[in-house]
């Protein structure tokens, strides 16, 4: 020990500050443990909304598919009972031109007209299929860039350091390049906001 | 003798809504789910159309038109692209490899006819 008092002030100022520090670091070590907790919950919950997410559209598309059976079945046998109905009754409003018999011919022709009217309706399940596949590509996209995060903080659990210079600037690279995978993985093929008719172009 | 059209999508509603309007006009429908299925469909089979989307698994619609084009039997076929797409550059690209025209979905059946009407040969 140093006999001199100012020597001794410094020694037992040296000491203080070590304290200080010691106990900064070990509070900023518990801020980081912490903030590293709720990043990973974070992750959870992100993944979990992910999932859930996920779910809702397949049960959607299983039930869009399921419709677009039906109604593609039932637009056959309509279609084709329609046809037949025609013929039927072309032939005996030939014969008898009685009035009944032409207004079931005008019925019939409502019906036709109709059919056009829903073949250009029955075609939101292509679209709706398109869109749900993008969603879900897209899903799986942000799926995979919260994984590759929850990696990255992974790597910043131990102490010393959390992260060095180096590991900081590969986290970014890697955070863009992410965001760049994100925005330009998959072009929208569906910009359609309606079931109206689209566009012609002969070349 | 009824013409033939090949029809080339990976929707089993949208093959249908097709197949049954160019029945209408009396064509005699075949059908791919996508490139590769219509290609296999063609082996030997004379077409006087072809109507095609552009997404599409395995193969997609403008490999399956070029693919098309190199066949010297199919060379002047009309190939119709029908397909959500409307750009500009996917619609030029469509042209270069050889559709003839292109219809963004969805159609409306009379309107295909008429457009039918004006490529293929009566």
């Amino acid at each position: 020990m140093s006999e001199n008092p100012v020597s001794q002030d410094h020694d037992a100022a040296d000491a203080a500050q070590a304290e200080a520090i010691a106990r900064y670091l070990e509070s900023s070590r518990d801020l980081i443990d912490r903030l590293q907790s709720l990043r990973e919950g974070v992750h959870d919950t992100l993944n979990e909304q992910f999932q859930i997410v996920a779910g809702d559209l397949e049960q959607l598309r299983a039930i869009l598919g399921d419709a677009a059976i039906k109604l593609s079945s039932a637009f056959r046998v309509i279609t084709t009972s329609a046809g037949q109905m025609r013929c039927a009754l072309d032939e005996a409003a030939a014969a008898d031109g009685s009035d009944p018999f032409v207004r079931l011919r005008e019925i019939t022709s409502e019906m036709t007209s109709t059919t056009g009217t829903t073949i250009q309706s029955l075609q939101f399940e292509d679209m709706a299929s398109q869109l749900l596949a993008h969603v879900n590509h897209r899903l799986g996209a942000l799926q995979q860039f919260s994984k590759e995060m929850s990696i990255l903080n992974a790597g910043s659990n131990h102490l010393p350091p959390y992260l060095t210079e180096k590991e900081l600037d590969a986290a970014f690279a890697n955070l863009a390049r992410h965001r760049d995978l994100l925005r330009n993985d998959v072009r929208k093929a569906v910009q359609q906001q309606s079931l109206d008719s689209g566009e012609i172009e002969l070349f | 003798m009824s013409k033939t059209a090949l029809v080339v999508d990976d929707s089993a509603t949208m093959r249908e809504m097709v197949s049954y309007t160019l029945k209408q006009a009396g064509f005699e429908p075949l059908t791919g789910g996508n490139g590769q299925e219509a290609l296999d469909q063609l082996t030997g089979q004379a077409v006087d159309l072809i109507i095609t989307d552009l997404n599409m698994p395995v193969m997609d619609g403008l490999s399956f038109i070029k693919a098309v084009r190199s066949r010297d039997e199919y060379k002047f076929v009309p190939i119709l692209m029908l397909t959500t797409e409307s750009q500009a550059d996917m619609k030029a690209q469509g042209k270069a490899a050889g559709a003839t025209g292109w219809l963004v979905k969805p159609f409306n059946p009379e309107m295909l006819l008429q457009v039918i009407g004006k490529v293929v040969p009566k």
